[in-house]
């Protein structure tokens, strides 16, 4: 494994200079052993396809260069489906761009995210939801419903869960076909309600045109976030819960297949 | 808003619409344009709208200016609102590349395929030149684009206000320019800016309490 002569990887991984009592390493970047990065580049087909086949032998022999290391143990650890194509890795790509963007324009009122330690944890809750709930990925507004998390909860991973089990139940909203969002499905309910509980009030709107409720699209979206101030959003998302409290609701969420959508 | 009266404040109203890429500052264009000031603005969710009375070659105008979310997944939403637009404004960020070519791959087509007035008037704006030391988009590129698509094209800056009232004025004159769509826009007839689908056949009896 050690055998034969090879460029030392160890400019790659620096130790501090103080520190003297500490293992050599003895992986050597080996030509024609070593995974290249041209090497790594050729298993790709045209299209974009990588054919890992072509490089598990050499991985198994000679490692991989230290320079695409990060890359390939995606692809090794199954981070991405080896059928893969460039598209969907770039579809990965915007969606963390896309995510870099709204963070940038998220509450930004607030003297919290005048730190940049508080924007990069939007920014990681943010990208690692997308990664694991992928029918839904990152959509905008979801930064608005992650943000109070972020401030409340100044652990980024109590955060994050928190995030996770309110987009439980918001998930579907954000949720896109080829013709609709599914935030749809909810003006309809609320343009039913309406017209049995108010029915002037869904006459009047019928006829300024807004009879398709669209109006209340953002309202739904973010939980009125935009409509009402900070303080007053999370006074009225506290209520809420609290008036639909099931106290079901923790092990309702550990069942297997558990979907949180109503 | 201001109920239907019989007596209309204004000469015409237009309906403009804002389209691009994410980011690219189409709610900052707007928020400069109507209200004269710059500040961080949250991402759009779906659709926002702001009106502006303004007086442009000699008419007074009311401008319903639509703004739209630019994220992809909001296309199915926001394409409904380019039905009956006099004016489409497409916005794109002079630093950064994939807006500007997102134009012809996305925002064209887009218009081609939602847009009903054959006459609707196109207007380019490339948008932040501010920051020029930044600047990946060369003011020749806008206008060969300008040029092969046949709209209007300026650079602008919200931030510092340079062309922004342009821009709408320029469309704005064009509109007015343009018979078809200055007998839509004419007060005279009865329409409603909310109105996205054709009316219902009841609503002709309508009247606000």
């Amino acid at each position: 494994m050690w055998r034969g002569s090879g460029e030392p990887a160890d400019s790659f991984y620096a130790v501090r200079p103080e520190c003297s009592d500490v293992t050599k390493t003895r992986f050597k970047i080996k030509a024609g052993r070593t995974l290249s990065v041209r090497r790594w580049h050729a298993a790709f087909s045209p299209d974009g396809c990588l054919d890992i086949s072509q490089t598990l032998g050499r991985i198994q022999r000679g490692g991989v260069h230290p320079s695409i290391r990060g890359e390939v143990w995606e692809f090794l650890l199954g981070c991405f489906d080896p059928r893969s194509s460039f598209d969907e890795l770039r579809t990965t790509e915007t969606t963390k761009e896309e995510v870099g963007l709204d963070v940038l324009r998220t509450d930004r009122t607030l003297v919290f995210y005048e730190k940049q330690e508080n924007l990069s944890k939007l920014w990681d809750i943010l990208a690692v939801y997308a990664w694991i709930d992928k029918d839904v990925g990152y959509c905008q507004g979801m930064s608005d419903l992650c943000s109070p998390m972020i401030i409340l909860l100044e652990d980024e991973a109590d955060a994050f869960w928190c995030f996770e089990r309110l987009m439980r139940r918001l998930r579907g909203n954000f949720r896109c076909t080829e013709t609709s969002v599914g935030v749809e499905n909810q003006l309809q309910s609320l343009a039913s309600i309406t017209r049995v509980l108010y029915p002037k009030l869904h006459q009047h709107l019928e006829t300024l045109g807004g009879g398709d409720y669209l109006f209340a699209f953002r309202m739904f979206m973010v939980l009125f976030r935009r409509e009402l101030s900070f303080g007053d959003s999370l006074y009225l998302w506290e209520m809420m819960w609290a008036l639909e409290y099931d106290p079901g609701i923790f092990s309702m969420y550990e069942e297997p297949g558990f979907t949180g959508e109503k | 808003m201001d109920s239907a009266s019989s007596q209309p404040d204004f000469d015409y109203l237009f309906k403009l619409l804002l389209i691009g890429d994410s980011g690219v500052g189409k709610s900052s264009l707007l928020l400069r344009f109507t209200s004269d000031s710059f500040d961080d603005l949250s991402p759009t969710i779906g659709v926002d709208f702001k009106v502006k009375m303004v007086t442009i070659g000699g008419k007074k105008l009311k401008l319903a200016i639509w703004d739209t979310a630019g994220q992809e997944r909001f296309r199915t939403l926001t394409s409904s609102y380019y039905r009956g637009a006099q004016g489409i404004i497409m916005v794109y960020d002079v630093t950064r590349r994939d807006t500007f070519t997102n134009l012809s791959d996305v925002w064209a087509k887009e218009i081609d395929l939602y847009s009903t007035n054959q006459d609707c008037i196109k207007m380019l704006v490339g948008n932040k030149v501010d920051k020029e030391s930044e600047r990946v988009v060369t003011k020749k590129e806008g206008i060969d684009f300008a040029r092969q698509y046949g709209c209007l094209f300026l650079e602008c800056s919200a931030k510092t206000r340079v062309n922004v009232e342009q821009c709408f004025e320029e469309l704005v004159l064009k509109i007015l320019d343009t018979p078809s769509l200055l007998a839509e826009g004419s007060a005279g007839v009865k329409k409603n800016i909310f109105k996205q689908k054709p009316p219902a056949p009841d609503a002709s009896t309508s009247s606000c309490c």
